[in-house]
């Protein structure tokens, strides 16, 4: 029988033992007998002969090897019937254990859907492959048509490698509205690489994807369902895409929305003057499913060789260019901030941790005659631990319990927080397997955490103290003492990091929404504009159409003016190599990064900006030859510290292409006041120039007195004069797109400040608990003290002093572990230091200040004892 | 009845039962009165670690139990000696002689020097 059916059998063994020891007793009886002895003196004999009856028992039965469940099952059932008699104790602990549970819970939840990838077998198996500068200062670029197709050639190391590149498309039926939709180009194989198949009608063949091939496109299931009732014949019909009759040969399942927020794919070959595109025109996104037996590290090594045999061939386009191999899709949120985050739950728990490890060691004092009772009945070191580990593992447990639940309402608060934004199709938050692993790893790590130190720490003392000792002399050693101060010190400094951490983050988000407050963005609405590519195939006729398009809405009642942009403030946008005139820049990576608008109409106005210096564009900024730009007073701070911009001239370089393009080089005109375009960095230095309706896409923004909601079916209905297939949708107050870019800093700069409030809260706690405990257990000597005279004063100091120490060094290691925590944050931090004094000696005080009212109130209490009470105390 | 009565040497309990038990199924009660008698009243065996041994080899499986009725027609709790169990006793047999027999080497050898 192995140990498990003997202990599901226990009741018959034990039947059975009775049995057999009955059996050998009467038989000894019997004997006994036999030899001439009373019946009497029979049984006396034979049960001197088997010894203690029980005692006999207990050794067959630890021999039958499964006392160490009976004695966990006692442990834990000991441990469930103390934890319920102090209710008091067990309550505050299992919250605090469980706020730091759920908020660790929640923080993985967040993450692990951020680094989870893409939902299909062995995501990690798909890797991406970028072009980066020799420099390595661009890393993410895309790769040109030309070299997707020699990487194609080339890559042994993946099964297959597929392109796409994201755009967005006008959908278009007779007799309806136009739709904007995002799309994508793939090449023929994506979907097949990434194992989707299309719910309804068929995927793409590599016939579909050759120049002069019949126009298909692929629906996804929001569109499908949406515009077209989720209609099953749509298969084969034709729907009309940027103008382009198409025939619709699948609809794909519900929730792929590849790559990012897809709804509409159309074969790579569609893609305009794709074929035609130089080597140095890198528009494409390549990724790739790595061949069975190829490791990521090959696939590095021969991408990377055949970019280097590009870069010796096309010594012009590709010389200065490599080959990155990169997890495909990359993380979605910057790292770093990921890391600060959950470090900062990490902390909390800790600090939870250690509240109730000092709590459980502040308990044991009481318990030490229990204990040392049990020690002298011959329990051994081990299972007084075991006895103390089964406590501290049922609060883990309830806690959990508990944690579970928070979890949950955390992740609907998160939800709720970042409703509105968009994120890839594949980020989904919800709670998986892995996270139920990790909140129960964490439970273990919890109960180990908190009851390993307090358990070893009293068996030590059990194993020591004889019965006599009086109880409350036994544990308050200065060892006692010197643990406690060392948890306090570690408890203060973690939460001064949290602290710290919320305050950097709240200062950015402070500055940023201080800096984009020069923005007057509560009349003005924004939206997509897109022109049919077909239809406007000329700069010449986009031109005169976003001139027409203006005029009528200038007409509206109530429109003050209106604008145009490849990009409204605040949502990102393109960035370009900036070089100043005279000043010869160096090759590389010196050249620094801005951002860059192409505007058209009163784009300054619209904003309720006015320009700082300089004027507007006029008609002949846009001529060749005497080109202009506006630059925004962050650029000019940066490269014109001390002179006057305006007359000075300043070359523009995308990043994809390399010298052989010639940089588009301007003067500039006028200074605005700084206006952000980045997210999740630093405010950005902007040169605006101005649009040459190269794109047939651009942002439309109008400023206006009358209501917002009223004014969008009015425009609505003066572009469609225009032209019905001018799709517009997406109408949206450019006070939500502000909002909405400043998501991270508010997202995650709330939770960090919650975080740190709750640290700051459980701190406060566990430095009262410790105060309130060490007055209790003095409260003798307070009486003595207070007899023979001492001032209330001087008690109270007796107290507040002990708590000094653990908050001094406390504050100091905080410091230090705030340095740390500062450079990890710096890429987020908007306008602040990661040293920033204001927020650093701000929260050294605030930490100081709720440590001493947190000991104080205790230690004023111990200044009301009545010393006869007290003496009598005991 | 000797008055003289030897304590069984440490570990060799197991030794003992296993031999007995290896001339067919016996139950506790015969086992020890069995030991004693064989042992000519030398070894006394007693029953507060002669049951443990032997729920001990048994969940070792060198011994299996069934329920039978006795000699007395009561049922009673029979031990036999498993394959495993007849080759843990021949390894313990064989460690056994050679150990007697080197103790025994150094006890006379070192006879005439003992006080």
């Amino acid at each position: 029988m192995n140990w498990w059916r003997r202990l599901r059998n226990s009741e018959r063994l034990e039947r059975e033992l009775d049995a057999e020891l009955r059996y050998h007793f009467d038989r000894q009886v019997d004997d006994n007998v036999r030899m001439g002895m009373s019946e009497e003196e029979a049984r006396r004999r034979a049960r001197l002969d088997l010894g203690g009856d029980d005692q006999l028992k207990e050794s067959c039965r630890d021999a039958r090897g499964t006392r160490w469940v009976d004695n966990m099952w006692q442990d834990f059932r000991f441990a469930a019937r103390l934890l319920v008699k102090d209710r008091w104790f067990t309550l505050p602990a299992v919250m605090a254990l469980a706020l730091g549970i759920g908020m660790n819970g929640t923080m993985f939840t967040i993450v692990n859907a951020m680094i989870r990838g893409l939902p299909i077998d062995s995501p990690e198996r798909i890797l991406s492959i970028h072009a980066r500068d020799g420099a390595g200062r661009w890393r993410g670029l895309g790769v040109s048509y030309l070299d997707f197709r020699d990487f194609q050639a080339g890559a042994s190391t993946f099964s297959g490698l597929a392109a796409f590149s994201q755009s967005s498309v006008t959908l278009g039926d007779a007799g309806r509205a136009a739709e904007r939709a995002s799309s994508a180009y793939v090449s023929a194989n994506a979907f097949q690489l990434l194992g989707d198949t299309p719910a309804l009608g068929r995927d793409f063949v590599p016939a579909d994807d050759q120049p002069g091939a019949p126009a298909l496109v692929i629906l996804g299931s929001r569109v499908w369902r949406t515009r077209y009732n989720a209609d099953p014949t749509i298969i084969g019909r034709s729907v009309r895409v940027n103008g382009v009759p198409s025939t619709v040969i699948g609809v794909m399942p519900d929730g792929f929305r590849f790559p990012v927020v897809s709804d509409v794919w159309q074969p790579l070959a569609r893609m305009s003057e794709l074929m035609d595109q130089p080597r140095d025109t890198r528009s494409l996104q390549v990724f790739g499913r790595l061949a069975d037996r190829s490791t990521p590290a090959q696939a590095q090594a021969e991408v990377g060789a055949i970019a280097a045999r590009l870069s010796r061939e096309y010594r012009v386009a590709n010389g200065n260019t490599g080959a990155v191999v990169a997890p495909f899709p990359g993380h979605f949120a910057p790292t770093p901030i990921l890391i600060v985050l959950m470090s900062a739950v990490g902390f909390v728990l800790m600090v939870g941790c250690i509240n109730v490890a000092s709590l459980l060691l502040a308990r044991s004092v009481g318990r030490s005659r229990e204990l040392a009772i049990r020690v002298s009945l011959g329990a051994t070191r081990w299972r007084i631990v075991c006895q103390l580990l089964a406590e501290s593992g049922l609060l883990a447990l309830a806690a959990g319990a508990m944690g579970f639940l928070f979890v949950l309402g955390g992740v609907w608060l998160f939800r709720n927080a970042v409703t509105g934004i968009t994120f890839p199709y594949y980020i989904q938050w919800t709670i998986d397997a892995r996270v139920g692993a990790f909140i129960g790893a964490v439970c273990v790590g919890t109960a180990f955490l908190v009851g390993l130190l307090p358990a070893v720490q009293v068996s030590r003392m059990a194993a020591k103290r004889s019965l006599k000792d009086g109880e409350k002399t036994a544990m308050s050693g200065v060892a006692r003492r010197r643990l406690t101060t060392a948890l306090l010190t570690v408890e203060l400094a973690l939460t001064l990091v949290l602290l710290a951490g919320a305050g950097l983050m709240m200062r950015s988000f402070l500055a940023i929404y201080r800096a984009d407050s020069v923005v007057d963005a509560t009349r003005v609405l924004t939206m997509p504009l897109a022109l049919p590519n077909e239809k406007y195939s000329t700069p010449e006729l986009r031109t005169a159409t976003y001139e027409r398009l203006q005029e009528r809405l200038d007409g509206i009642p109530g429109v003050s003016s209106t604008a145009f942009a490849s990009v409204v403030p605040f949502a990102g946008g393109p960035s370009r190599q900036l070089s100043v005139d005279g000043q010869r820049s160096m090759p590389g990576d010196s050249q620094p990064i801005v951002s860059y608008v192409r505007i058209r109409g009163r784009y300054f106005e619209t904003l309720g900006l006015r320009l700082l210096r300089g004027r507007t564009f006029a008609d002949r900024d846009a001529m060749p030859g005497s080109e202009g730009a506006i630059v925004n007073q962050r650029l000019a701070a940066m490269f014109f510290p001390d002179e006057d911009p305006i007359g000075r001239r300043i070359c523009l370089t995308a990043p994809n292409t390399t010298t052989a393009t010639p940089p588009a080089c301007a003067t500039i005109v006028g200074l605005s006041p700084t206006v952000r375009q980045q997210y999740f960095q630093e405010i950005d230095p902007v040169v605006y120039v101005p649009d040459r309706a190269d794109a047939s896409e651009l942002r439309l923004m109008i400023r206006s007195d009358s209501t917002l909601s009223a004014l969008a079916p009015v425009i609505r209905a003066e572009v469609s004069a225009v032209d019905n297939d001018i799709s517009l949708n997406a109408v949206m107050p450019l006070n939500d797109a502000m909002t909405q870019s400043r998501w991270g800093h508010r997202v995650f700069g709330g939770m960090l400040t919650v975080f740190a409030v709750v640290g700051l809260l459980l701190a406060a706690v566990g430095l009262y608990a410790v105060t309130a405990f060490s007055v209790a257990q003095r409260t003798q000597e307070i009486g003595v003290r207070m007899a023979l005279g001492a001032r209330s004063s001087a008690v109270v100091w007796l107290f507040v002093k002990r708590a000094a120490l653990p908050v001094g060094a406390g504050i100091c290691v905080g410091l230090a572990g705030a340095w740390a925590v500062g450079r990890l944050l710096r890429r987020f931090l908007i306008q602040t230091s990661p040293t920033d004094p204001t927020v650093l000696v701000g929260i050294a005080v605030l930490l100081a200040a709720v440590s001493c009212a947190a000991a104080f109130f205790p230690a004023r209490r111990a200044t009301r004892v009545d010393p006869v009470a007290a003496l009598r105390y005991e | 009845m000797s008055s003289v009565k030897s304590e069984m040497p440490q570990g060799t309990l197991d030794m003992v039962i296993l031999q007995v038990v290896a001339a067919g199924p016996i139950h506790g009660y015969a086992l020890a009165h069995r030991i004693r008698l064989i042992s000519r009243d030398l070894l006394q065996v007693q029953q507060g670690s002669l049951y443990p041994a032997l729920h001990r080899l048994e969940n070792r499986e060198l011994l299996a139990a069934e329920w039978k009725a006795s000699e007395t027609g009561r049922d009673a709790k029979f031990y036999r000696l498993t394959p495993k169990g007849r080759a843990q006793l021949k390894k313990e047999t064989a460690n056994w002689s050679r150990l007697s027999e080197a103790i025994a080497l150094i006890l006379r050898t070192a006879e005439g020097r003992a006080p």
